[in-house]
């Protein structure tokens, strides 16, 4: 998979090297500031809140 | 550069070493040889292997993008909350510079709040930098706690009588409560509100399991529908560290207040405050 991706790659090694760091942090842009805080909100794994007693509704 | 190395290593041992390696880009360049010497062709006339190969890249990615997701939510989201709770606090001090000095000898707890906005600052000062001038936030969504500690909407507001009870992280976004475990019985609490501040004084800590809401209750312990004689307050987070399984929690009963009119209490003298 990589290695394909790799032979896609234009340019002499040095300019693949640079288009590898490029996508990388793109990648890890896009993790961090999309993918994880949507995963959060689905799985809330420091979900701090107590219930509170049935029908005063505070929201969970 | 690879194409010594490449000799010497038996083609087994090299596509170990190679689906290690295969995240840094140096090592792109080292199955970009390594492809490049058995041909094409041979590639793929080895489907098995091929898909072997593309199954480990595929689990190598998802533990980097778990590991990245650890750092996330362990190191990047304190630096969000850092950023969110230091505007949450200059926005509640500008709202009371402009809502004018209050200048009365007595301390109202009568104060609006409005969901999902904040109408306090908690001072620990045990807990140090962490929990000190925390804002206080009305409700205890998971979004609201990242700008600081959370006001169950239903309980009772700082100073008034029942119970005061607010929940805060424990780890992750700037986890004002991460070392809840170290407080004994004695400190204090300062909460700060337009009107003063209130000095609660905890009595006793309590662990207790993730659904046990009478914490909650205007006198926790006591049944349901017992009328409060006393200011109380409850605060919790997370338990054991690292999970949600359990809750920490303290309780506190109210031991001064103090009006503006007095100045800042003694509590939140220290260095650089």
């Amino acid at each position: 998979m990589y290695a394909w991706l790799w032979h896609r790659l234009p340019g002499s090694t040095s300019i693949r090297v640079i288009l590898v760091v490029c996508a990388v942090l793109i990648v890890v842009a896009l993790l961090f500031l999309l993918v994880f805080p949507w995963v959060e909100s689905i799985i809330e794994f420091d979900n701090t809140q107590v219930p509170q007693a049935v029908g005063l509704g505070d929201q969970q | 550069m690879g194409s010594t190395t490449r000799l010497t290593i038996s083609p087994y041992r090299r596509n170990d070493w190679r689906s290690v390696m295969l995240i840094s880009a140096a090592n792109l360049e080292a199955t970009n040889a390594g492809v490049g010497m058995s041909g094409s062709k041979s590639d793929s006339g080895k489907p098995l292997r091929r898909a072997v190969r593309t199954v480990g890249e595929i689990l190598i990615t998802a533990g980097v993008v778990l590991l990245l997701f650890v750092g996330w939510q362990l190191w990047w989201t304190d630096i969000l909350a850092g950023r969110a709770q230091a505007q949450t606090r200059d926005q509640l001090e500008q709202q009371w510079q402009s809502d004018g000095p209050i200048d009365t000898d007595t301390v109202d707890t009568d104060i609006k709040t409005e969901y999902g906005e904040p109408f306090g600052l908690l001072y620990v000062p045990r807990l140090g930098d962490r929990a000190w001038k925390v804002p206080i936030i009305q409700g205890t969504e998971h979004s609201l706690l990242a700008n600081g500690v959370g006001h169950h909407v239903n309980s009772a507001l700082p100073g008034q009588l029942g119970n005061f009870a607010i929940a805060g992280h424990r780890t992750t976004y700037g986890a004002p409560f991460a070392d809840i475990d170290a407080l004994k019985p004695g400190d204090e609490v300062v909460v700060e509100t337009r009107k003063g501040w209130f000095i609660y004084e905890l009595d006793r800590d309590k662990i207790i399991s993730a659904t046990d809401g009478w914490v909650l209750d205007p006198v926790p312990g006591r049944p349901a529908g017992s009328q409060p004689r006393q200011a109380l307050l409850t605060m919790y987070a997370c338990h054991p560290k690292y999970s949600a399984a359990e809750r920490y929690v303290w309780f506190g009963e109210l031991r001064d207040e103090i009006p503006r009119s007095s100045g800042k209490p003694v509590q939140l003298n220290r260095a650089g405050n």
